[in-house]
């Protein structure tokens, strides 16, 4: 065999494998992570999908939505007891706009009161105030305005569709 | 025995290879890079009014972009070091004269590495506020700037005035073919033991919800129907990467494609995700399918300037 054909032969072979592979990286996502393949299969693909980001993550709209009408604004209280209102969007503390990826920043910020995300988020809009109108508040709180979709069992009952809910999101 | 199993390997290894590595029409892959160029485009475009509240240090991901250590392996984006809105403005400029030249064909390899670099950076600074379409056009340009470089509908090619390569090893359009499978079998898998879709009124919900730009609550005065249009949007996702490999379906797979996501595109806010669907579809062409288009348009060109 020729040097050239060795080569050959090896740029071959490293061109299929990485067809395999990536054909098995972009199939390896519809594993379910609690199946016991999916555990096995995971740490192989993990370092690779990190560092080139192709992570398979198709999770679309496979529930139906929670809101009819989803609206946020961010609620300050400062220490001589008054409270102002303040758009939670950063910078500037603009109002919510509703666009796609604002909805989707702040259903997960709402979610619940416990989550880190959360707390750092309420920490920058606490510094966003302080740096706009020169006082530090004593507490931040995302105030959401909604209108959720009631439970099936509920729609069936009652034949109303959704309930409004007002609700907010503060450090614990 | 030795001589005979040599064989058998040397066969099977003709065998993978020309699978993955047999020619296609280099045509389909000047079509493709097109697509996903005015896509990512569009996309960008998009992102373009709200990228200081994205991407900049003083915006509404950067406290969130500490949930994650930036010098773990894959977590780093530039925008952690220049996140002024000089450095986003910039980012996004270098991103569109990317996007552009790949659209255009002039260095079509370089452009293709640089926009699956530019969508891997925001992706990964945006990791809590990402969409669908986002993982679509990062994984699509990865594979991108793997594919076989330069087709006939490269600019470079008529500056230089050099002949363009006419055919192409097939590997990165059979990778994306499968990438879109993989994608549409995901959806339906992930759905189909969801309590709404099973009760089939879980359109109904989405075109009442935020997400939709027309209020179809009225649906649910049908549930037989919305049902029904419920099941038939999970079969066709089902069936839609079969009918766009098979050589005979193709065209119904293509009009139904169109459907879905002109619906979609066209009646949500979602719609860019449809754009970027629907631009993946050329890698499902091949040559015949672009000579029968090309005919037809000829055709449909004469019959126009003739009657006028």
């Amino acid at each position: 065999m020729t040097l050239d054909r060795v080569f050959t032969t090896l740029r071959g072979a490293l061109a299929l494998g990485f067809c395999y592979h990536a054909a098995a990286v972009a199939v390896s996502g519809l594993l379910p992570a609690e199946s016991a393949l999916a555990e096995r299969a995971r740490p192989v693909f993990a370092t690779y999908l990190r560092v080139t980001g192709n992570m398979n993550d198709w999770a679309m709209f496979t529930d139906r939505p929670a809101f009819r009408r989803f609206d946020v604004t961010a609620v300050a209280e400062f220490p001589d007891g008054s409270t102002r209102r303040y758009g939670p969007v950063l910078p500037g503390l603009e109002p919510y706009d509703g666009s796609m990826r604002a909805l989707k920043l702040f259903v997960k910020l709402g979610q619940n009161s416990e989550n880190r995300a959360l707390a750092k988020y309420l920490a920058a809009l606490e510094q966003a105030i302080l740096e706009r109108d020169g006082v530090r508040p004593r507490a931040v709180a995302l105030e959401f305005d909604t209108e959720v979709f009631q439970s099936h069992a509920e729609v069936t009952k009652t034949g109303v569709l959704t309930e409004k809910r007002t609700y907010r999101r503060a450090l614990r | 025995v030795r001589s005979a199993s040599r064989s058998a390997i040397w066969s099977a290894w003709g065998g993978f290879h020309d699978f993955w590595f047999r020619a296609a029409d280099a045509r389909v892959y000047g079509l493709l890079r097109i697509t996903l160029a005015a896509a990512a485009l569009l996309n960008l475009g998009v992102l373009w009014p709200e990228r200081y509240r994205l991407f900049a240090r003083d915006g509404s991901l950067a406290p969130l972009a500490s949930l994650r250590d930036a010098w773990q392996p894959g977590f780093y984006s530039l925008f952690h070091d220049f996140g002024s809105h000089l450095a986003v403005d910039v980012t996004f400029g270098v991103g569109a004269i990317v996007l552009v030249s790949l659209l255009l064909g002039i260095a079509p390899r370089l452009a293709a590495i640089f926009a699956w670099l530019f969508h891997l950076n925001y992706t990964r600074w945006a990791f809590y506020d990402l969409t669908g379409w986002d993982n679509l056009l990062r994984g699509s340009f990865f594979l991108l700037a793997f594919f076989p470089a330069g087709d006939p509908y490269c600019l470079e090619y008529r500056w230089q005035q050099k002949p363009a390569p006419q055919t192409r090893p097939r590997y990165g359009l059979l990778l994306l073919r499968w990438q879109v499978l993989v994608m549409y079998l995901s959806t339906v898998w992930l759905k189909a033991d969801n309590f709404h879709w099973r009760r089939g009124d879980v359109l109904g919900y989405f075109h009442a919800s935020v997400f939709s730009k027309v209020d179809l609550s009225w649906s649910f005065r049908f549930p037989a129907t919305l049902a029904f249009v419920t099941y038939a949007t999970l079969l066709l996702e089902l069936a839609l990467p079969f009918l766009l490999l098979s050589k005979r379906w193709r065209a119904l797979g293509f009009a139904l494609g169109l459907a879905l996501h002109g619906w979609i595109g066209l009646t949500t806010e979602v719609g860019i995700f449809s754009v970027v669907t629907l631009a993946t579809y050329p890698a499902f062409l091949d040559g015949d399918d672009l000579d029968r288009v090309d005919a037809w348009w000829q055709t449909f060109r004469g019959r126009v300037l003739g009657s006028s």
